[in-house]
């Protein structure tokens, strides 16, 4: 399965690849709005189970794009989703961890990919 | 709280991000003077976070005359946002006399006039057209009682509150800088309290 990517705003972009959620540009205050009804709009492609969340296209973050990610690693986990975070760019996970929304095993809510852990 | 802050560092950084969000605002409000759509919520909370986010920074770095200018221009895009004023084709071109005058402000500061001593009747003058009280607030000092030599450190207890992004303060950016100063810093992330999507 697959969705077109979905604008959030001028600089940021979400789409769903397979068992994938690809989260693209700047989550930044600015794209706040759009991301968050962006997000809301693709929930009915996403797979039920095991859902990547690959954040590697993330060029920039800020508080409220940690809030974001938060609040859709509860929503996933809370409809029976298993989110993985992958790609998790440095300055995402230097922002989450700034925040005390997340360590090397665990970021945002979601668990980090295995794969990624130290 | 051990260490000190770089006070030298700080102000040079604030320079060039004083430079930026001066630029930011001064963009928005061309923008509505060409013709942008006035009651754009998005586009005076962006204004209204640069003009914030410039009179905090400069109060921190000691650019007091920086910080106590634009504390007005923060204080009209507040009552813009809420809904209190409209920005009228004068208080435009007013604040895009502001931006010049903030701008000025930081080549003074960085030419050695911290408090923008030099600048100080222009300043005046244009808070009177824009309807502010000019010299608005000043510095507010504190004493610790008792306190004869420097102080060995403090505890400090802080909690973001619900506007801290419509107010330009991003939780993530200040913890950051905070754990670079502070010897013994505990964050933790109210998950509770994080808006559903």
């Amino acid at each position: 399965m697959s969705a077109a990517a979905l604008p959030a705003g001028a600089g940021a972009t979400l789409d769903v690849h397979g068992a994938c959620l690809r989260l693209h540009g700047e989550w930044v205050v600015a794209e706040a709005e759009g991301l968050r009804a962006a997000v809301v709009a693709l929930w009915p492609g996403l797979p039920p189970g095991r859902l990547v969340v690959d954040a590697s296209a993330v060029s920039e973050i800020d508080g409220a794009g940690i809030q974001l990610l938060v609040a859709l690693g509860q929503a996933l986990l809370a409809t029976g989703h298993d989110p993985v975070l992958r790609g998790a760019p440095e300055r995402l996970r230097r922002a989450a961890a700034a925040l005390g929304a997340g360590d090397a095993l665990r970021c945002c809510g979601m668990v980090v990919d295995a794969s990624e852990a130290p | 709280m051990t260490g000190g802050i770089d006070i030298g560092e700080a102000v040079a950084a604030f320079m060039v991000e004083g430079r930026d969000l001066v630029e930011q605002l001064e963009a928005g409000l061309l923008r509505i003077e060409q013709g942008h759509d006035r009651g754009d919520r998005e586009l005076v909370n962006a204004m209204f976070r640069a003009a914030h986010t410039i009179k905090g920074s400069a109060g921190i770095v000691g650019l007091e005359g920086l910080s106590r200018f634009t504390h007005h221009v923060e204080t009209l895009l507040d009552r813009v946002r809420e809904g209190l004023a409209t920005l009228e084709d004068a208080q435009l071109t007013l604040l895009l006399q502001c931006c010049d005058h903030m701008r000025a402000l930081i080549i003074v500061a960085e030419a050695g006039d911290p408090s923008g001593e030099a600048l100080e009747a222009a300043g005046q003058d244009i808070l009177t057209r824009l309807g502010a009280t000019p010299g608005g607030p000043r510095p507010v000092t504190a004493t610790i009682p008792g306190a004869a030599g420097p102080v060995a450190g403090f505890r400090l207890w802080a909690a973001f509150g619900e506007d801290c992004f419509r107010d330009g303060l991003d939780p993530a950016a200040a913890m950051a800088y905070l754990a670079q100063r502070v010897a013994d810093l505990e964050v933790v992330l109210a998950a509770d309290r994080i808006p559903p999507l």
